[in-house]
């Protein structure tokens, strides 16, 4: 596991004891596994603590997970719901500051942004799945006042289902952008790469600007997509957030992905004890705040390789790898077969395919469905099938197919990969 | 598991027994022979388990509120908006759910704002679904069929020059089981500026369609004819038309603003689906369409073809029959409709292949009267199969009309 543990282990032994003193779900947590913060006396002690999950902080949310003191009416406090999908939508409220705290020690690994970020006035823009559920909130009328934050921040109009997005929106994003000339984005990289492919049919450029990649993991074909529109130069980044936690990764300029060691706990967690680096494992979080909401051992259900090599930017965050959301791997037999980010790795970024989509539908059966562009030429994708029939194994139904539409997921967001036997072995409890 | 090596047995990937437990039933001790798939197919149990699943475990209404129900009920309801949108090749907000092929086609016809100035060219072997709505409101022109049923291209290709604003073409005909040539077709009616309206009731259980690809601007469709439920059906409409189109329904769910004064309609599609749908019909239609899929198109179309051939063979031995578009070697799915010589009464002859033999065909004018007129000048008797029916099914119905032939001429 990663070695600064001692830096905030007082910490961590803090937030246990001001959660089981100020948290009635907290107490009840360690009582049932017959635990006090006294406990907790050791770094070897911590794993004494049963993970949370999710569902206890939807199910007790707010009676029982906001800390004596704390009521929903606290002009301090900054709601952060979480859309979700299959029911796992969850809603978290925080000290605004305690998310701007996490996010500017996060965004230390790129000094440049991290500056830019503390100036103020900052127009920024966003382009991200609209948090709204569409059908009754979402419109084409509002107006760009209507979308401009108090921070500076315009929001630009998107469907929920990014690719049904009207160009009458998208003509408007443009006028918007022009109008506001942003000095930084925070985008999804799916929606800006689908903004960057109308953009560029009708010549139009941005204002040059950081960008901020984040809410979905970024696939290599958005990346590329942006990259050509902005230049080269332009500074991207790609951002692990949650919205029940807020920044926790950031890309430093030569590439590498940091995690933040200074504002959480973190333990990296395979079959059951801590992972060795370059191991698969799952990401459980403890928050080091006293805030509204405190998580112990948050499993969240995503899953990272860390590294304990120096990365050349000389930031000493250690180098992780996200592999993607153990419900979205690709299982066979019980097995991992692939990740997300493996299939990433396998598509790349050809310069003919605009978007894709890995579904597993069952056990033996995948579709892969990929939108070309113009610079596709018949059996461009030959060596896509011939890798990921070997990676699936023998018995693996794969169906590649060009397609014009690809659907977001109903959350808005768009997710490259997902996985039926993924959601099944999520949800029978398999642990990595 | 059934081996499909003869493309006669029932298609691969399908349990007749446990898949589709009602051909289990006996009718006075006679085995059932369903054949009657035009009309309305039968659901597989999967179908019937997602339904159910809908009502004993989620029950709660679409887009009315926070709930947790309510979330996971609206998450599969566009999802399947979605399932459908990939299966026709469209996008997402291109598909309205309505309750059957007649509200869509009816839907577009009023949206359209068509009047008896507007020339609509349409199949003589409309189902009247396709047929009345524009004979209600706009100048009506048939395209001719020629002796074999065929659509004549050359009368349509002197319809087109009369400009009319819509062809609503009919992809696979009810009553003689042929298919236009959807493609020549649609492209023909382009290049005349006419919209192109397709009711594709018949072929979308055996055919993959990609309107993306085809260039139609509306294509109509009916769950309850490719294993899915009654009561839902889908409309797919061009994002471009279907905002220009008016809703003919009003009420809750599609509007985003009311007052006193007026209302702001939802974008599409959701203005065009006014009032609690059909929930639990949308998780039967996208149980179908995996069940479909899971089979392949390929194969549903190979064991279509190959039925029909068999249908139409066997038919041509019988000179006591008179067939509808007669000739195995056209483009055509398995639905056969004929008359018996020495009878008018094809209902009687109806009751007797169910009663006495448990086979179930259909009688009547099929809701295309003008085309049945036409060829029969009266009722006529169709037999129709699916993925579920074999070559036994298709000996029987015959050996079942050569008994009866004997006491009815």
């Amino acid at each position: 596991m990663i070695d600064d543990f001692g830096d905030n282990f007082e910490a961590a032994r803090k937030e246990i004891t001001y959660a089981y003193e100020n948290v009635r779900f907290f107490r009840k947590h360690m009582d049932e596994a017959k635990l006090s913060p006294e406990d907790i006396r050791t770094p070897g002690d911590f794993g004494r603590i049963p993970p949370t999950e999710k569902k206890h902080y939807r199910k007790n949310f707010p009676l029982d997970v906001l800390a004596k003191g704390y009521t929903l009416k606290d002009d301090r406090l900054t709601r952060f719901p979480s859309a979700g999908t299959t029911g796992e939508r969850l809603m978290t409220v925080e000290l605004g500051l305690v998310y701007m705290k996490r996010a500017i020690e996060t965004m230390s690994v790129y000094p440049l942004i991290h500056t830019i970020f503390n100036r103020q006035p900052l127009n920024q823009v966003r382009y991200a799945p609209p948090n709204c559920s569409d059908v009754e909130c979402a419109n084409p009328y509002s107006t760009m006042q209507d979308r401009l934050l108090r921070d500076g921040t315009l929001v630009l109009a998107v469907y929920h289902d990014l690719l049904t997005t009207p160009e009458v929106i998208l003509k408007q994003n443009i006028e918007e952008v022009e109008k506001h000339q942003p000095q930084m984005y925070f985008i999804d990289s799916t929606h800006l790469a689908f903004l960057m492919r109308y953009m560029r049919k009708h010549g139009y450029t941005p204002p040059n600007g950081p960008l901020l990649s984040s809410y979905t993991p970024c696939t290599d074909v958005s990346r590329r997509q942006i990259l050509e529109n902005f230049g080269r130069d332009v500074h991207f980044s790609e951002v692990v957030a949650m919205s029940e936690m807020g920044y926790m990764a950031m890309e430093c300029p030569v590439g590498g992905l940091h995690i933040n060691t200074k504002s959480y706990h973190l333990e990296f967690i395979c079959n059951g004890r801590p992972a060795e680096p370059g191991e698969m494992a799952e990401l459980y979080i403890t928050t080091l705040d006293n805030g509204c909401i405190p998580h112990l051992r948050y499993r969240t259900g995503d899953v990272y390789r860390f590294f304990d090599s120096q990365c050349l930017c000389g930031h000493n965050f250690p180098l992780i790898r996200i592999e993607g959301r153990l419900r979205n791997f690709l299982f066979r037999n019980g097995e991992i077969v692939l990740t997300p980010k493996e299939l990433d790795g396998i598509v790349g970024a050809p310069r003919w395919m605009d978007m894709y989509k890995m579904k597993q539908t069952d056990e033996n059966d995948f579709l892969f469905n990929f939108i070309p562009n113009e610079k596709y030429e018949e059996n461009n994708e030959k060596y896509i099938r011939d890798e990921l029939l070997l990676k699936l194994g023998p018995g693996a139904d794969l169906v590649m197919e060009k397609v014009d539409y690809i659907p977001t997921e109903r959350s808005g967001k768009f997710l490259a990969c997902v996985s039926s036997e993924g959601e099944k072995m999520y949800s029978k409890g398999f642990c990595l | 598991m059934n081996s499909m090596d003869d493309n006669l047995e029932c298609i691969a990937g399908v349990s007749r027994e446990e898949d589709f437990p009602i051909l289990s039933r006996r009718i006075d001790d006679n085995p059932l022979i369903y054949l009657d798939s035009a009309a309305t197919s039968l659901q597989p149990r999967q179908v019937v388990s997602e339904m159910s699943r809908y009502y004993l475990e989620i029950s709660a209404n679409i887009h009315r509120g926070k709930h947790y129900l309510s979330e996971e009920v609206s998450t599969d309801y566009e999802e399947g908006r979605y399932k459908v949108a990939q299966f026709l090749g469209c996008a997402g907000n291109e598909v309205v759910f309505v309750r059957n092929t007649t509200e869509a086609l009816n839907l577009v016809a009023a949206g359209l704002d068509i009047g008896k100035d507007d020339i609509v060219v349409a199949c003589t072997d409309s189902h009247h679904s396709n047929y009345l709505p524009w004979l209600d409101r706009a100048a009506v022109k048939l395209v001719r069929v020629g002796a074999q049923g065929e659509v004549d291209l050359e009368h349509y290709r002197e319809l087109l020059k009369l400009s009319p604003r819509v062809v609503a073409l009919t992809h696979c005909s009810n009553v003689s089981g042929l298919y236009a040539p959807l493609e020549e077709m649609t492209r023909m009616a382009k290049e005349a500026g006419a919209l192109v309206v397709v009711d594709a009731a018949q072929s979308i259980p055996h055919r993959r369609l990609n309107v993306g690809r085809l260039g139609i601007d509306f294509l109509a469709f009916s769950a309850h004819k490719m294993l899915g439920p009654t009561g839902i059906g889908v409309l797919f409409g061009k994002q471009s038309h279907l905002r220009d189109m008016n809703p003919v329904i009003l009420g809750g769910g599609m509007v985003d603003w009311v007052d006193t004064s007026g209302y702001r309609t939802r974008k599409i599609p959701h203005k065009f689906e006014a009032g609690t749908p059909h929930i639990a019909g949308v998780y039967g239609l996208v149980a179908a369409v995996k069940y479909l899929e899971k089979i392949g198109f390929d194969r549903l179309e190979a064991h279509d073809l190959a039925l029909s051939k068999l249908l139409f063979s066997e038919a041509e031995k019988r000179d006591y029959l008179v067939v509808a578009a007669p000739g195995t070697h056209a483009d055509r799915c398995a639905i056969l409709s004929f008359k018996m010589k020495g009878t008018d009464d094809m209902g009687n002859i109806a009751r007797m292949l169910s009663d006495s033999f448990g086979i179930m065909c259909r009688s009547g004018h099929m809701c295309a009267q003008p085309y049945v007129d036409y060829s029969f000048n009266g009722d006529i008797l169709r037999a129709s199969c699916y993925l579920y029916n074999n070559r036994r099914d298709i000996v029987n119905l015959f050996q079942a009309l050569d008994q009866l032939q004997l006491v009815v001429s």
